[in-house]
C-alpha cells in the first residue's frame, strides 16, 4: 500500500471520527443557535425597523449581511476549535495513542483540517435553512450574488481553520492556544472595523488627526490584509459585490495559498514538537 | 512553544511600536506629497515665486480647479476626457489655517511660454501647444458647460458679447418704451380723474414687454494646454522655444479610469423629502413597508479610486485624500432626464413614469407639514406661478411582493445599471426568534440519543458485571 | 524484531537513555525492567518513532521506521501505561475507528472477537466515559491487538487489573505468543514478568545493565544457592558427610531438616541426594531456592551492577 493511500485513509478516518464527535456534542448546535439569534435580532430586525421607520430604505444585502456575520462567527468558532484541537488531544493523551498507528503529522493535520471544513458544510446547511426561512418570513430576499458568497465562505472558513490549526500545533497548552487565537482575531476584527470606518469618512475636510490616523491604518492594512484570515473573505466579498469574476477567483486562489502555507507550517512545527504531553 | 509565540508577539509589538514611533517622531515621513511647510506649520506665510501647473480637470460633471506647486510631484487626470492645464508663475505660499497652498494670482500671474511634452516611458507620447478656450454655458451659469477650443473659442465669446449687447440695447429700448407708455397712462388717468369717464379698452396702450435675458454665458478666452490621454502613467514637462526643459516643470502624471459605471438614484421619500436616500450600487434593493410614494432622480455614475479622484481637484491641498488609496467612491456625473421609469411585476410592466417638476408647498397655519405637488406647465404666453423645487420621477407603490424598476431611454432600451429590485417587507416579531431554535432542537435530540446508549447487559446481571476490571 | 544500536536520548543536560543496544527476537516475550526514571518509556517512545533519538538507530522488522513508516506501524500494536480514550465513543465505535485506521478486512468480526476475548462484549455500546479503569485497560489491549500485529509493545499491561483480569491478560499473552506474536513488555509487576517473559532487559539510569533469560540472570548474579532438605529420619553425622562434598559451602541444620549452601554454577541436588542415600538417609523433599526476579532486580540495580560486566555479560 502506497504512502499516500495510507495517508488518505488516515485523513479520512480521523476526519470522520472528529466530525462525528462534533456532531454528537451539543457545542456546535448551541453556537449556531446563538449566532442565528444574534443575526436575527441584531441585523435583520434592525433592517426591518429602518424600513418601517423611514417607509423606504435602500439596503445592499439585508440577508447576505447577516449571512456574512454568521459565516464569520461560525468560521471563528471553528477556528477556535481548531486552535484547541491539537493541543487538547496532546494534553488528553489521545494524540499519542493515534500515533501508535499508521498516522503521521501530515495526515493528522490534514485530517483535522478536513474535519473542520466538513463541519463548516454542516454549518452552511443549517444557515441555508435558517436564512431561507427568514427570507420567506420577512420577504427580504436573497441578492443575486448570494451563491457566490456561499462558495466564497468555504474559503474564509478554510483560512480561519488553517489559522487555528497553526496556532494549535505551535501551542504547548490549550489555554495558550485559546488566548492567542482570541487575541489575534479580536485584533484583526477591531483593525478591520476601524479601517472600514475611517475609510468611509469623506475624503475632504477632515481634522489632521483623522487624516494621519487614516494614513497609518491604510499603510498597516497593506501588511494585515495578507496575515489576517478575515481579510481574505473581505477581498472576496468586495469582488462579489462588484461582480468582478477575476478578483473573485483571485481571492479564492489566495485563500488556498494562505491555507496551504499555514497547514504546511503547522506540520513542520508539529513534527518538531512531537506528540508527547 | 513559548519562544516562537513570544517571538511572534514581540515582533508584532515591535512593528506597531515602530510605526507609532515613526509617526510620533516625524509623521511626514509616513506621508506622501506632504512638504516641509505642512510639517512645521507657519506663522506668517512665506511667499515663494514659483512655477505652477494650473489645472482645470474634467471631474465627470464639471471642470474643477487646482494647481500643482513645486512641492507636489504627481498630477491626476481622468482618462479619455478633455483636461486643461496652463503654465504659470506666481507667488505661492502655504496657508496653515485652511491647510492648503495659495497663489497670489492678483499680485503675480505670469504666463510661461512653451510646449507641453507628455512622455510615456522614455519617449515623447504627445506634444501639446497652447490653444484658446472658453467655457460655454448654454442654459446659464448653473447649467451644463461646454468646452469650446481653438478659433471657435473667441468666436463663441464674441457671439456671447453681441447677445449681451443686444440685450442691453433691448433693455434700453424697453425702458424708453416703458417711459413713454407711463406718460400716456398718466395722461389717461388724469383725464379719467377729471372727467369721471372711463377710458375704452382701445384707448389703453399695451405695456411694453420686458426683454428676456439671454441664458447663454461664455467665459473670456484663455490660452492653455487642452488635451486628453488614455489611461496610464506619464511624465510631463514644459519645453521652451529652444527645446530646453523649463526648470521645475517636470511632474508625474497619473491618468486613471473609472472602475465601474452605472446609474445611481437619489430617492426622495414623500414623508421625509429633506432626507433623500442614495442608491449607487445596483446590488442594493429598495425596501418598502406599506403604501409608499417616493421621487427618483437618476444620474449616470462612475466609480473612481477615492484618492486619485480627490487629488485631481485638490493638488494644492496636501492633506486631502490621504489614506484613501484603498477606498472607492461613486460620482454622479449627469442627471438622466430624457428617460422613463418602468415598474415591472412578474416580468410585466405595470407602470411607466415620466419625469415631472414638483413643488414643495408648506402647509399654512400653525401645523407643520408640507405637500409635494406637481407643477403644471404654464399656458402659452403666461409665466408659471411657481418655480419647481425639483424635477423627478414619482413612484407610488403598494408594498406587495417584489417589483423591478428600470430606466428606459427614448428608444425603449433599458439603460444599463439602472435596474433595482423593490421589495415589500413583512415585519415579523416573535417568529424571527423561533427559527434560530432549529439547530438547538436538532442538537438536543442528538445528545439525548447518545445519552440513551446503554450496555446490552440483561436485567439483573448489572451488579455481577460491574465488578469486572 | 526489535534491534537498537547505540540508542541515545538527551534532554538538554539530562541523558535519559545512553548507548542502548537491545535485541528482541521474533516470537519471544521480552520483559523490559527498570526503576522509575530509568528511561523505559523514553526507549519505548523512540522505538515507536514518537521521540527522535539524539543518537543511534532503531530497527523494527529489520528496517528503520523512516524507510517504511506506515508499513511498520501497521505491524505494531501498542498499549501505553495510561489509557487515553475518546470518552464520547462507545467501545464498538472506538475499536471500529482503529480498525478503519489499520484498514482491517474483516473488521466487524475482529471487533466481536476482541471484545469477546476481553469480556467486554456486553458493554460495547456504552460510552467509554462510563468504563472502569480495568475495563479501559482491557479495551486498550484489545485495540493494540485488533489489527493482528506481529509485534506488541505493552507498558504496564496489568497495572489496573484485579487478579482475575491479570490472569486473563497473561493467558492471552501466552496464547498469542504461541501463535507467533512477539511481545515487548515493560512492567513493574515483577512476578508477572518472571512468569511470562522469555528474556529480560534491565535498564538503570539510562543504561542497559542486564539482558538475558531469567535463569541466566539468576545464575550470573549469585555465586551460591541454597537447597532445603527434609529427611524421613535423622542421619548421624550427615553434616560432616555433606560438608565434605567439594561443591558444598555450608551445611546447617539437624534432625530431619537441613539447609545446604552450594556453588551456583550448576544444580547439585542429584549429588546431594546420592550422598544422603550413601549415609543411610531417605530424602523426603529437596528444594532448590531460586532468586526471584525481584531479588535479582534489586541486586542488579542497587548492588551488583558491576558483577554482570565482570562475568562477561553481553552489556
Amino acid at each position: 500500500m502506497s504512502v499516500w493511500s495510507n495517508r488518505t485513509n488516515a485523513i479520512k478516518v480521523t476526519a470522520r471520527r472528529e466530525l462525528l464527535s462534533t456532531l454528537y456534542g451539543l457545542g456546535l448546535y448551541v453556537v449556531l443557535f446563538v449566532i442565528f439569534l444574534l443575526t436575527a435580532y441584531g441585523s435583520i430586525r434592525v433592517s426591518l425597523l429602518n424600513v418601517v421607520n423611514n417607509g423606504l430604505e435602500a439596503l445592499p444585502n439585508p440577508i447576505t449581511s447577516p449571512f456574512y456575520l454568521t459565516v464569520f462567527l461560525a468560521a471563528t468558532y471553528l477556528g477556535l476549535c481548531s486552535a484547541i484541537a491539537i493541543s487538547r488531544e496532546r494534553e488528553q493523551g489521545t494524540l499519542e495513542v493515534l500515533f501508535y498507528g499508521p498516522v503521521d503529522s501530515l495526515s493528522y493535520v490534514l485530517g483535522k483540517y478536513l474535519q473542520q471544513v466538513l463541519t463548516f458544510f454542516v454549518v452552511l446547511a443549517f444557515s441555508l435553512v435558517n436564512f431561507f426561512l427568514l427570507s420567506q418570513l420577512t420577504n427580504l430576499g436573497f441578492s443575486g450574488n448570494f451563491f457566490g458568497l456561499l462558495i466564497l465562505s468555504i474559503f474564509l472558513a478554510s483560512c480561519m481553520i488553517a489559522f487555528g490549526i497553526f496556532l494549535s500545533a505551535a501551542a504547548k497548552r490549550n489555554i495558550f492556544a485559546v488566548v492567542l487565537f482570541i487575541s489575534l482575531v479580536l485584533f484583526f476584527v477591531i483593525f478591520w472595523g476601524a479601517h472600514s470606518l475611517i475609510m468611509a469618512l469623506p475624503g475632504k475636510n477632515l481634522t489632521t488627526l483623522l487624516i494621519y490616523t487614516r494614513l497609518i491604518l491604510d499603510n498597516v492594512n497593506i501588511l494585515i490584509q495578507w496575515i489576517s484570515p478575515l481579510a481574505y473573505f473581505v477581498r472576496g466579498m468586495v469582488a462579489v459585490s462588484q461582480g468582478n469574476i477575476g478578483q473573485y477567483l483571485l481571492s479564492i486562489v489566495s485563500s488556498l495559498i494562505y491555507t496551504t502555507l499555514l497547514l504546511g507550517a503547522a506540520v513542520i512545527i508539529f513534527d518538531r514538537r512531537g506528540v508527547k504531553r | 512553544m513559548k519562544r516562537p509565540i513570544v517571538s511572534f508577539l514581540g515582533s508584532l509589538l515591535i512593528a506597531v511600536l515602530a510605526v507609532g514611533l515613526v509617526w510620533a517622531a516625524d509623521p511626514s515621513e509616513a506621508l506622501t506629497q506632504v512638504p516641509q511647510e505642512v510639517k512645521e506649520g507657519q506663522g506668517t506665510p512665506k511667499k515663494e515665486h514659483q512655477f505652477v501647473w494650473s489645472l482645470s480637470p474634467w471631474t465627470g460633471k464639471e471642470f474643477g480647479g487646482s494647481f500643482a506647486p513645486r512641492q507636489v510631484d504627481t498630477i491626476y487626470l481622468l482618462a479619455g476626457e478633455t483636461n486643461i492645464m496652463n503654465s504659470l508663475r506666481s507667488e505661492i505660499y502655504y496657508w496653515d489655517i485652511t491647510q492648503e497652498y495659495m497663489a497670489d494670482w492678483f499680485g503675480t500671474k505670469e504666463e510661461v511660454d512653451g510646449k507641453l511634452e507628455i512622455l510615456k516611458g522614455n519617449s515623447v507620447f504627445k506634444t501639446v501647444e497652447k490653444t484658446p478656450y472658453v467655457y460655454s454655458y448654454p442654459e446659464g451659469y448653473y447649467g451644463r458647460v461646454e468646452l469650446v477650443t481653438g478659433p471657435e473659442a473667441p468666436e463663441a465669446f464674441e457671439r456671447y458679447e453681441k447677445l449681451q449687447d443686444d440685450y442691453y440695447d433691448a433693455v434700453s429700448a424697453y425702458y424708453d418704451a416703458q417711459s413713454k407708455w407711463q406718460e400716456k397712462m398718466d395722461k389717461l388717468l388724469a383725464r379719467v380723474r377729471e372727467t369721471g369717464q372711463y377710458a375704452s379698452p382701445e384707448e389703453i396702450p399695451a405695456s411694453p414687454q420686458q426683454p428676456e435675458a439671454p441664458k447663454l454665458y461664455v467665459t473670456s478666452p484663455v490660452e492653455a494646454f487642452v488635451f486628453d490621454l488614455p489611461e496610464g502613467k506619464y511624465r510631463i514637462r514644459l519645453v521652451d522655444s529652444n527645446g530646453e526643459v523649463v526648470p521645475e516643470t517636470q511632474k508625474n502624471l497619473v491618468v486613471f479610469s473609472p472602475r465601474r459605471a452605472g446609474v445611481g438614484y437619489e430617492i426622495i421619500p414623500e414623508s421625509k423629502w429633506t432626507k433623500p436616500v442614495l442608491s449607487d450600487d445596483r446590488n442594493q434593493v429598495l425596501y418598502l413597508e406599506g403604501r409608499r410614494t417616493f421621487y427618483l432622480k437618476p444620474s449616470h455614475e462612475l466609480e473612481y479610486n477615492q484618492y486619485q479622484y480627490l487629488k485631481m481637484s485638490s493638488l494644492h491641498k496636501p492633506l486631502e485624500g490621504l489614506g484613501t488609496r484603498s477606498a472607492w467612491m461613486w460620482v454622479h456625473t449627469e442627471e438622466i432626464v430624457d428617460a422613463k421609469i418602468q415598474i415591472l411585476k412578474d416580468g410585466e410592466v405595470i407602470q411607466t413614469i415620466e419625469r415631472k417638476p414638483y413643488y414643495v408647498e408648506q402647509t399654512p397655519g400653525y401645523a407643520l407639514g408640507y405637500n409635494i405637488v406637481e407643477v403644471t406647465p404654464p399656458e402659452e404666453g403666461e409665466t408659471s406661478e411657481r418655480e419647481p423645487t425639483f424635477e423627478a420621477f414619482r413612484i407610488d407603490l403598494e408594498a406587495k411582493g417584489k417589483y423591478v424598476m428600470r430606466l428606459v431611454d427614448a428608444s425603449g432600451e433599458v439603460i444599463p445599471g439602472s435596474e433595482r429590485v423593490i421589495r415589500s417587507v413583512r415585519v415579523a416579531s416573535w417568529p424571527l426568534y423561533t427559527i434560530p431554535l432549529i439547530p438547538l432542537l436538532v442538537g438536543l435530540a442528538v445528545v439525548a440519543w447518545r445519552r440513551s446508549l446503554k450496555s446490552d447487559i440483561p436485567e439483573g446481571m448489572e451488579t455481577q458485571v460491574t465488578t469486572e476490571g | 524484531m526489535i534491534r537498537t544500536e547505540g540508542l541515545t536520548k538527551r534532554f538538554g543536560q539530562l541523558t535519559a537513555v545512553e548507548d542502548l543496544n537491545i535485541h528482541v527476537e521474533k516470537g519471544e516475550i521480552y520483559g523490559f525492567l527498570g526503576p522509575n526514571g530509568a528511561g523505559k518509556t523514553t526507549t519505548a517512545m523512540m522505538l515507536l518513532g514518537l521521540l527522535k533519538p539524539t543518537a543511534g538507530s532503531v530497527y523494527l522488522f529489520g528496517k528503520e521506521l523512516t524507510s517504511d513508516y506506515f508499513g511498520i506501524k501497521r505491524r505494531v500494536g501498542v498499549l501505553s501505561e495510561f489509557q487515553y480514550l475518546y470518552e464520547d465513543m462507545t467501545a464498538y465505535e472506538y475499536l471500529r475507528f482503529f480498525g478503519q485506521l489499520y484498514q482491517i478486512d474483516d473488521i466487524d468480526q475482529r471487533i466481536t472477537n476482541m471484545l469477546g476475548l476481553f469480556n467486554l462484549d456486553h458493554r460495547k455500546h456504552e460510552l467509554l466515559g462510563g468504563y472502569s479503569k480495568g475495563m479501559k485497560q482491557k479495551l486498550g489491549l484489545a485495540r493494540a491487538m485488533l489489527h493482528d500485529p506481529d509485534l506488541v509493545i505493552l507498558d504496564e499491561p496489568v497495572s489496573s487489573l484485579d487478579p482475575y483480569g491479570i490472569k486473563e491478560v497473561r493467558d492471552i499473552i501466552m496464547d498469542e505468543n504461541q501463535k507467533g506474536r512477539t511481545f515487548f513488555i515493560s512492567s513493574h509487576i515483577l512476578s508477572e514478568i518472571e512468569r511470562t517473559c522469555d528474556r529480560i532487559g534491565i535498564l538503570n539510569k539510562g543504561r542497559l545493565v542486564a539482558e538475558d533469560t531469567m535463569s541466566n540472570l539468576r545464575r550470573r548474579l549469585t555465586e551460591e544457592t541454597e537447597i532445603s532438605i527434609e529427611l524421613e529420619n535423622p542421619v548421624a553425622e550427615l553434616n560432616m558427610t555433606l560438608s565434605a562434598l567439594p561443591f558444598v559451602i555450608e551445611v546447617q541444620g539437624s534432625g530431619p531438616d537441613y539447609t545446604v549452601r552450594t556453588k551456583a554454577d550448576k544444580d547439585y541436588r542429584a549429588e546431594i541426594s546420592r550422598a544422603i542415600a550413601g549415609a543411610g538417609g531417605v530424602t523426603v523433599s529437596m528444594r532448590r531456592h531460586e532468586m526471584t526476579l525481584e531479588e535479582a532486580f534489586v541486586t542488579i540495580t542497587e548492588k551488583n551492577i558491576t558483577l554482570l560486566t565482570k562475568e562477561g555479560a553481553t552489556v
